[in-house]
């Protein structure tokens, strides 16, 4: 796929294959057209050219809530929590996906016992059982991160896209994102996941694909990508692997 | 004061009660600032006064009529609101509350400047009502109104309307559509406010444009916000100071649009969350959950830890 704004080519040709359970990384350095794929991908933007297959069937041009439907939630590079929502609320938001089309939206109340049920134990999952009922906006950084996921496993996502899960967070908070994120994936869900942060990358990804101003210029184990001369040249040049 | 008197006050109270709920489903739920709400309500009365008067309907399926055609103007109105951002969003609305009243000014079907007089008073079994029994007609649909807007607040719609007001990509990203919520909160928000208009003009028994002109639209936005934005509370309760207020300060009645820019920028400035917000803040603390809601989740899910940050 491809994806132009204005005079700036984001994406030139991008061709990317996920397979089911597997833990995949994009990496590449700063304006590489990251974020841009998973905003194409989650059906914020519509690429110029190109097709997107998500579970057997066409998403270009769908709403970016039918995609949501359809299993395929994701988080934010700059964290986007419900801020004046508890943790809980921001949770239970996500558990409402099929719901919010229908019309059911006018009779079930989140706060039914089912759905409290599967939210807290989503909260148990990601460990924040104990800013539940706080406003999601007043927690610091790494925890609006876990909120987030915790709202995206809420989606009940086949496929689950982080945008630097882990940017931003301190070692312990980085182990324990590295933990739920596998935690994650060995319950069936793939994961795609962007990331500067190279200890977290290489310690969960299957398989690494690097963009570099909007192309694609590597994609292999980590071990192949650590090795790779035009990735060391583009990227890792200027990056400390850890 | 005279029995009448008190009556047209509570009358009036509980029609603004009715338009401030109806106004903080779309600011206060859906994120949706709107400055033309009077709109709404006009539409809702002139559709009454035109279906009774000119077409010689009955009132009650004149009220039928004239709440669906509000609810449905008020979806139509409401696309600007799926294309344009927040900020113009809030030119769109005292916009259409200018054309709108335009239109019953200059358009001769809607009676022009000097309005439409005659509106019937609802009969029952072939008995018109009575000022004191249109009193109480009133006070049912604002209980039902009330009822109705409670019952919303506690289902999936509010939620997507949560999402919806805090962020639109992350709402998005959990399944709520932003065009289908933006579109249930307009229409929604219209039905009322023309629920409103009904009663308003079938008290009156006459329409002017003037009636829903921008100042009362700035009214109605005062009665939310001095109450609490996004409670269910609030506004009840900012409706009856803002009807009232008036009536105590007779001398200020001229001054009204700047009795109410002051009163809105003291709210902002001294009690961001309204009077009953800041009640809330004060006796429970800064929670976004009420204690009901937590006490019911912690039975639930068998939760022993304590509530942090309270
Ligand atoms: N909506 C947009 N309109 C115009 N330009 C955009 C838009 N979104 C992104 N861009 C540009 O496209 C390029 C790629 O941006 P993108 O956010 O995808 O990079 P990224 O790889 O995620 O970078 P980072 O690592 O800094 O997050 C950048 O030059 C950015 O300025
Ligand atoms: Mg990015």
């Amino acid at each position: 796929m491809s994806k132009r704004f204005g005079g700036l080519q984001a994406l030139k040709d991008v061709s990317l294959d996920v397979e089911v359970g597997e833990i995949r990384a994009i990496i590449g350095p700063n304006g590489a057209g990251k974020t841009t794929l998973f905003n194409i991908i989650n059906g914020f933007l519509r690429p110029d050219s190109g097709t997107i297959v998500f579970d057997g069937k066409s998403i270009v041009g769908v709403r970016p809530s039918e995609i949501a439907k359809r299993g395929l939630a994701r988080t934010f590079q700059i964290v986007k929590v419900f801020s004046s929502l508890s943790v809980l609320e921001n949770v239970l938001a996500g558990l409402g996906v099929d719901i919010y089309p229908s019309l059911e939206a006018f009779q079930r109340s989140p706060f039914a016992k089912e759905y409290v049920e599967k939210a807290w134990k989503i909260i148990e999952t990601l460990g924040i059982e104990k800013y539940a009922f706080v406003a999601a906006g007043t927690l610091p950084l790494g925890l609006q991160r876990k909120v987030e996921v915790a709202r995206a496993l809420a989606v009940k996502p086949k496929l689950l896209l982080l945008d630097e899960p882990v940017s931003g967070l301190n070692d312990l908070e980085t182990q324990e994102m590295i933990d739920v994120v596998k935690k994650i994936n060995q319950s069936g869900v793939t994961v795609l996941f962007i990331e500067h942060d190279m200890h977290f990358t290489v310690n969960i990804a299957q398989r690494i694909t690097v963009l570099d101003y909007g192309v694609k210029i590597a994609e292999g184990t980590p071990e192949e990508i650590t090795k790779d001369s035009r990735v060391i040249e583009a990227y890792l040049g200027s990056e400390e692997v850890a | 004061m005279s029995l009448d008197y008190f009556l047209t006050v509570s009358v009036f109270s509980m029609i603004n009660m009715i338009l401030a709920l109806s106004l903080n489903i779309l600011i206060g739920y859906a994120g949706q600032v709107s400055l033309g709400h009077a709109a709404f309500f006009g539409i809702g009365a002139y559709a009454s006064a035109i279906l009774t008067v000119k077409l010689g309907m009955g009132y009650w399926p004149a009220l039928l009529l004239s709440v669906f055609i509000s609810g449905l103007i008020g979806l139509l109105l409401g696309l600007p609101a799926l294309r344009v951002r927040e900020d113009f969003l809030v030119l769109a609305t005292i916009g259409v509350n200018f054309v709108v009243v335009s239109i019953f000014n200059y358009v001769k079907f809607f009676g022009g400047p000097y309005g439409i007089l005659g509106l019937p008073r609802p009969s029952l079994f072939g008995h018109a009502f009575t000022t004191r029994e249109y009193a109480l007609y009133v006070f049912l649909w604002t209980l039902v109104v009330v009822f109705l807007v409670h019952y919303l607040s506690n289902t999936y719609l509010k939620l997507g309307f949560d999402a919806l007001r805090e962020d639109e990509d992350a709402a998005e990203s959990v399944g709520v559509s932003s065009p289908r919520y933006k579109m249930y909160a307009f229409a929604i928000a219209g039905l009322l406010a023309g629920l409103a208009g009904n009663l308003w003009a079938h008290y009156m028994t006459v329409v002017f444009p003037d009636n829903f002109s921008f100042p009362v639209s700035i009214g109605i936005l005062t009665m939310v916000v001095i109450g609490g934005v996004g409670t269910l509370v609030g506004p009840l309760i900012g409706a009856i100071i803002v009807t009232i207020l008036p009536e105590v300060l007779r001398f200020a009645r001229d001054y009204r649009m700047l009795i109410y820019g002051l009163i809105i920028v003291f709210t902002m400035f001294f009690m961001p969350k309204g009077i009953v917000g800041s009640i809330k803040g004060l006796i429970f603390g800064d929670t976004p959950l009420g204690k009901k809601r937590v006490e019911k989740v912690r039975r639930i899910a068998g939760a022993q830890g304590r509530i942090a940050g309270r």
